[in-house]
């Protein structure tokens, strides 16, 4: 059993986030992945050297494993004429051509839309762009930060009226990766009825407002937003989140509340409150949400959140942790889903790895390969292609590959 | 020009957000979705009732508006045994069937994976689950709120020890329906090249931690969790955001510090910064955040955001506004890539909604339909499966549908 694109052949040229992880859950999904490399490498190799000083994480180079497993590497000049040679003849078996260029750029070195349909016309051609093909700022630098900044996500969470909300960085590159790869497998899809390529983009504001969703249908449809929550003012305090003893937070979810009430004020040990006049109905509570989120802040307080989680399950209440990134990874519900998956790493062993959001009964999303080393690959890559051990050995001495 | 899975006929038996997302964007790539409710109807058709007297925000229902666009409606009480023909004729005929029931309801009602891919073997059998279907919790209620929450959505949000970050919601069931509808998709490739259909569950749970990609990666595999960011001490001050005078943010986002330091100084009326010791080098500008930021501060103060913009970009600079869902809505940049699209609905006319991540240049996705009224195709659909105008009234009397 294989993924649903087994025999899917990507060639893709990116750097970073957007364009690699599009390449990575393609191949996840079975297809065959092959990157092309200059000889300075994809930038992300670099990473933690970058970035790993400034935030004082140490270690292997997670950013370049996670965007680049299942993968085959080839370093290839395409500046020379041998090397373009060798990249056409890999179109021209290709079943996709995948890069987060700007959308100048490879129009400018000879490989634009236009001439890769013309060699091939049941080629795939997909650009992760910024800010899309169109528009104004079409053509503009974009960044992960500056996609999630102006497509709305920063403005999408923390309480009313404060400022924009700091996020973890990575979110809009891995959503508008989700969205190239989709749209991608929908293109393949397409092919199969009218054996013909096409174009497809996906720009990081187009995949970050698509992910918000229902959060931009209000403006658009309304003109009126969802207002955001505070809260220690939440309008349903049994729909709200409580720091426990030991710094862990709890949410308790209950949006059919008056069936919920009495169980929560067992189980919290809070039955005094259940015939309280100020929080017996939900427009009292409603009303006097303040101070009963008060006395729940407090009363949460004095245990541990693994007492609370114990208790609310055993009164047949709806809880769950809020939980940190760390936490997740060790969570055995994503591991039993293969929302994480372990491999064994050709150098560094037992290695958890970010898993697969889908659950095929027939065709399993899997983790084949590790992310390759620089040129790894490019030998295989050569001689699959019809060069024998002489020409390649002439092109590696002249430059062309490595 | 249709979209990219056109002629794909989609059956959805679902509710509220996750499950009827997915059935919207395959509607949106083309495909013929069938909404099948029960003579209730989708509790989310009374959602501004339910949650629009509790937010204040009045009018249409964009909720149900923005989840079942591009279906047919149906009204179909499968327990009666003509309704469930009906619904058995409709799978014989149907690529995929979407629910967002919980594990075991469509077990019960003999609907199952087993039952129906045995009497439609080509049929993908869509779950769009809470936590997995498998694990200790598969069984457990979820709601978008518990599914971020668990997840690690809102401790990957907000500042270093900073309470877990209000989100708006309805960002993680999106997040679900995107994935599905991506597995579904995958499928359907795949049936292709084998004749075969399969059960494709993707949870809120696991979409959300796909979505989050790299930043569970680091803590996956290397143990630790990137930083969150304190933004009046950010380690690289050209890499942050401002207040500016009419209380509207704005992101400048400077990878390359060096080049760009003279530049954001010139930019600032802040020439006598460039050689200040305390900021002239990264390192520096890094040990002094605190108070280059400060200074940042105050003066992004003195003017209003447009004219911020407009001056760094005159600089060279990368700046962009840091939007709400508001004025992301109004961008016209957004627009110009469809990211929002006008339709001309039955009832209110001209209608902004959210439009689509993916530019096709052969199968564009698009708009075709508002979302149905309570059981406005049922005729229409059980004319096309053969029934007769007797038939139907008869089926009318007896309750069977509406």
């Amino acid at each position: 059993m294989s993924g649903p694109l087994k025999g899917v052949r990507v060639v893709e040229m990116t750097m970073f986030q957007q364009g690699a992880v599009a390449g990575m859950r393609l191949g996840d999904l079975g297809a065959d992945v092959i990157k092309i490399e200059t000889k300075g490498g994809d930038p992300a190799r670099a990473f933690m050297r970058i970035i790993g000083a400034m935030t004082g994480l140490k270690g292997r180079n997670y950013y370049f494993e996670h965007c680049n497993r299942n993968k085959r590497g080839m370093v290839l000049n395409i500046r020379t004429d041998e090397g373009m040679e060798v990249f056409l003849r890999l179109i021209d078996e290709a079943d996709v051509f995948l890069n987060n260029l700007s959308i100048e750029a490879p129009v400018k070195m000879g490989i634009g839309p236009e001439q890769l349909l013309a060699r091939n016309p049941r080629l795939i051609y997909a650009q992760a762009s910024g800010w899309g093909r169109k528009g104004p700022s079409a053509n503009e630098y974009c960044f992960d930060y500056t996609a999630i900044a102006r497509s709305g996500l920063m403005m999408s969470c923390g309480e009313r009226g404060a400022p924009p909300t700091q996020t973890l960085p990575g979110v809009g590159d891995e959503l508008a990766a989700l969205m190239c790869a989709w749209g991608v497998t929908a293109a393949l899809y397409d092919r199969e009825k009218t054996g013909l390529g096409q174009v497809v983009d996906t720009s990081s504001m187009g995949s970050v407002i698509a992910t918000l969703g229902l959060v931009m249908a209000a403006p658009a449809i309304l003109g009126a937003e969802f207002p955001r929550e505070v809260r220690t003012e939440a309008g349903n305090p049994m729909y709200n989140h409580y720091r426990c003893q030991g710094d862990k937070w709890i949410a308790i979810a209950h949006l059919q509340p008056e069936r919920y009430w009495p169980k929560i004020c067992r189980a919290l040990d809070l039955e005094e409150l259940e015939e309280d006049p100020r929080f017996m109905s939900f427009e009292g509570r409603s009303a006097n949400a303040k101070e009963l989120i008060a006395i729940f802040d407090k009363q949460f307080a004095t245990r541990p959140r693994d007492h609370w989680m114990d208790v609310l399950q055993k009164e047949g209440c709806i809880c769950t942790p809020v939980q940190t990134p760390s936490e997740v990874v060790n969570d055995p519900q994503a591991l039993a889903n293969n929302y994480f998956v372990d491999t064994n790493h050709s150098v560094h062993g037992n290695t958890r790895v970010v898993g697969f959001p889908w659950d095929f009964s027939r065709t399993p999303a899997a983790c084949r390969r590790d992310a390759p080393a620089l040129g790894q690959h490019t030998h295989e890559i050569l001689s699959e292609l019809g060069y024998s051990k002489t020409k390649i050995g002439e092109m590696e001495s002249q430059g062309v590959i490595s | 020009m249709n979209g990219p899975l056109e002629g794909v006929r989609v059956v959805e038996m679902s509710m509220f957000q996750q499950g009827p997302v997915a059935g919207m964007r395959l509607g949106d790539l083309g495909a013929d979705v069938i909404k099948i409710e029960t003579k209730y109807g989708d509790p989310a058709r009374a959602f501004m009732r339910i949650i629009g007297a509790m937010t204040g925000l009045k009018g249409r229902n964009y909720y149900f508006e923005h989840c079942n666009r591009n279906k047919r409606g149906i009204v179909l009480d499968i327990k009666a045994e003509r309704g469930m023909e009906v619904f058995l004729k409709l799978i014989d005929q149907a690529d995929v069937f979407l629910n967002n029931l919980s594990i075991d309801a469509p077990i019960k009602m003999g609907i199952g994976p087993d039952e129906l891919m045995k009497r439609n073997p080509r049929l993908i059998y869509a779950h769009a689950s809470g936590w997995g279907r498998k694990g200790p919790d598969a069984h457990d209620y979820s709601f978008d709120y518990t599914g971020i929450g668990r997840s690690g959505l809102m401790m990957s949000c907000g500042e270093r020890d900073a309470p877990p970050t209000q989100i708006l919601p309805g960002i993680g069931d999106e997040v679900g329906a995107l994935m599905s509808a991506w597995g579904i998709t995958a499928a359907l490739y795949a049936r292709e090249k084998t004749g075969r259909g399969q059960v494709v569950d993707t949870s809120l749970m696991g979409s959300v931690i796909a979505s989050l990609g790299l930043i569970m990666a680091a803590p996956a595999v290397l143990g630790q969790e990137f930083p969150r960011e304190v933004r009046a001490e950010a380690g690289n001050p050209i890499y942050n955001h401002y207040r500016c005078q009419d209380d509207k943010w704005i992101a400048i986002a400077h990878l390359q510090p060096e080049r760009y330091w003279p530049k954001v100084c010139r930019a600032l009326g802040l020439e006598e910064l460039e050689t200040d010791p305390r900021f002239s080098e990264f390192e520096a500008r890094s040990a002094h955040a605190k108070e280059l930021i400060a200074i940042f501060d105050e003066h992004f103060a003195t003017r209003p955001r447009h004219e911020w913009l407009s001056i760094l970009q005159t600089e060279g600079c990368i700046a962009t506004p840091i939007q709400t869902p508001t004025e992301v809505s109004n961008d016209p940049q957004a627009i110009a890539n469809d990211y929002f699209v006008y339709t001309d609905h039955k009832v209110h006319g001209k209608t902004k909604m959210v439009g689509f991540p993916w530019d096709f240049s052969d199968t564009p996705a698009s708009c075709r339909r508002d979302a149905p009224d309570f059981g406005q195709h049922t005729d229409e659909v059980l004319r096309e499966l053969g029934y007769s105008e007797e038939d139907i009234s008869h089926m009318r009397t007896e309750g069977v549908i509406s």
